[in-house]
């Protein structure tokens, strides 16, 4: 009894440093935006609560939440299924795979900056895709600032990918490849290797890198602000420029649209890990 | 301060504020149109030549969203533009003269819009952006407030070789730029000899060279002696950016501060989300 208490114990200690600093900025800053937003940590002049940044721009916050939400839904989705593409390929082929690892593993220290600055300089009307194709006039398609955030998708797609392959791949490396050929010998194709044998076992580390795509991508600002339209805009985004506007009144506006993305990426994480423990406790 | 005219109207007043003293100007600036001569033959002359030329020519023109620094002062020109003159709109923000001159020029802006680069779906994002598509030729024209440094722009090939400024009949506006000392400054001394070596002729003359800044000087020239005045004149001419007279003449100030943020709410509400 006193050994068990004596180890958790430990554990904390050890922890405390890591954990400490985390929990005094984040308390301190999340309770600082909230005492802005309802007025009572102003810029200038007297503190008086009122709710009226919370309520004074629902539709336009709604639209912004609806355009993360939007963003980082679909640039989960396609970041998984490219992801655990890749990731099948690599388990599957030893010495192509291990180029693909390797540009897997090369994309990942590029900043998001730098990749969106690239995806704009690529996919823009007047970009490098553009002028190969031969329409510098018209004609190509709008991805940056185009209706559908397509650029800004696309971006976080290629650079999440890359990210879940690699995280399915050191999840998954040591157990596949007997179960495979196990599979193999009592007749099962490819592609029911992949589906019947690779995917459940891939799940967990799917679902849980899938899971800090979304978050991830919620709160993300580059992207949005480079490759994305005017109006409406992401949650970040929205948050940024009302915190840099001349008008000091923006200030608990900002706060707001801030403690929502907050908000949304908290209630992603906790219904990932409820999701999550259902699916271990269906195995 | 010797050298400043006491009654330019570009130094007494920082938009809207009086100066009363309390800020040493610096330098001018002036919003000036910039267009491409290749693209554009015979040149309107006015800023609502300018949107008529725009909707005669759909998607070859469009301006910075607000809150962009640029983006909003061209919000400003089109208040002022619709409302008939600069004289009709008060420099002092009220909430009467809002509600009265306001929606004509969101109206004008939203009639616009299908006109506009993309059918105004979305703008760029800054000024940065609108020359962009300046130089990779999406649109015809683009804006500035510091028309100097076009010179560098263009002999360095980032514009076009065409690229020309448009010089409107009813001028556009201009400012100042200031230096203030903050109130806890550590050496407010050593800081007001700073801004008053920021004002000697020798420096803003230097600062003028358009190889080095190209920052128009706050001084008058009638104040000056003949050798600082020479000064001004040795500055090399270029061949984008006309001399600051051409470039300011009918220039009119800046309005109040307080115009500009409901100005670019409403923009960014009836303009930029109507579609």
């Amino acid at each position: 009894m006193s050994e068990s208490s004596a180890t958790t114990r430990r554990g904390l200690l050890l922890a405390a440093p890591a954990v400490v600093p985390v929990v005094v900025v984040l308390a301190g800053s999340l309770g600082a935006a909230l005492l802005q937003s309802v007025g009572l940590m102003p810029f200038a002049g007297p503190a008086t609560f009122t709710l009226e940044p919370w309520t004074g721009n629902a539709g336009e916050l709604a639209r912004s939440a609806a355009v993360s939400l939007y963003i980082a839904a679909a640039s989960t989705l396609l970041a998984g299924t490219v992801g655990f593409a890749a990731a099948a390929y690599i388990l599957a082929m030893p010495r192509t795979g291990r180029l693909v690892a390797a540009v897997s593993a090369a994309t990942i220290p590029i900043p998001h900056l730098i990749g969106a600055g690239a995806v704009g300089l690529l996919l823009s009307d007047a970009g490098f895709l553009a002028r190969i194709l031969g329409m510098p006039d018209g004609g190509f398609p709008t991805f940056v600032g185009g209706p559908f955030w397509s650029a800004v998708i696309f971006e976080y797609a290629w650079k999440e990918s890359a990210f879940v392959a690699l995280v399915i791949v050191g999840s998954l490396a040591r157990s596949v490849g007997g179960l495979c050929d196990a599979a193999a010998t009592l007749g099962a194709a490819p592609l029911q290797r992949i589906t019947h044998v690779v995917l459940p076992l891939a799940l967990p580390a799917l679902a849980v890198s899938g899971l800090i795509v979304f978050v991830y991508t919620l709160g993300s600002y580059e992207v949005p602000w480079l490759l994305g339209r005017i109006s409406p805009e992401a949650l970040p985004v929205r948050a940024v420029r009302l915190f840099g506007s001349i008008d000091l009144d923006s200030r608990p506006q900002a706060m707001v649209t801030v403690l929502l993305s907050v908000l949304a990426g908290a209630a992603a994480i906790i219904g990932g890990l409820i999701l999550l423990r259902r699916m271990r406790g269906l195995r | 301060m010797e050298y400043t005219d006491p009654d330019d109207p570009l130094l007494t007043h920082d938009f809207g504020v009086p100066v009363d003293g309390c800020e040493a100007p610096w330098h001018k600036a002036q919003f000036t149109y910039v267009y491409n001569s290749e693209a554009i033959a015979d040149p309107p002359t006015s800023l609502d030549g300018i949107l008529e030329w725009a909707e005669e020519n759909p998607g070859r023109f469009t301006y910075p969203a607000p809150p962009d620094f640029t983006g909003s002062v061209f919000l400003r020109e089109v208040l002022l533009s619709t409302a008939g003159g600069a004289d009709e709109v008060p420099q002092t923000f009220s909430q009467e003269a809002f509600d009265r001159l306001a929606p004509a020029a969101i109206q004008k802006l939203e009639e616009l819009e299908p006109s506009l680069w993309r059918e105004g779906r979305t703008y760029p994002r800054d000024e940065q952006a609108l020359n962009r598509l300046f130089a990779n030729g999406e649109v015809d024209m683009t804006m500035t407030y510091g028309p100097a440094r076009l010179t560098d722009l263009v002999e360095s090939g980032a514009l076009p070789e065409s690229t020309e400024i448009l010089p409107l009949k009813e001028g556009t506006v201009g400012n100042a730029s200031f230096l203030a000392i903050p109130a806890n400054a550590s050496d407010a001394a050593g800081a007001m000899v700073v801004a008053n070596l920021a004002l000697s002729p020798e420096q803003q003359a230097a600062k003028a060279n358009p190889e080095v800044w190209g920052q128009f000087p706050v001084l008058d020239m009638d104040r000056l002696s003949a050798d600082q005045r020479q000064l001004f004149k040795e500055l090399p001419s270029s061949d984008v950016v006309p001399p600051y007279e051409v470039l300011s003449r009918n220039a009119h100030g800046e309005l109040a501060a307080e115009w500009v943020t409901p100005l670019d709410q409403a923009w960014r509400q009836d303009v930029a989300s109507g579609r």
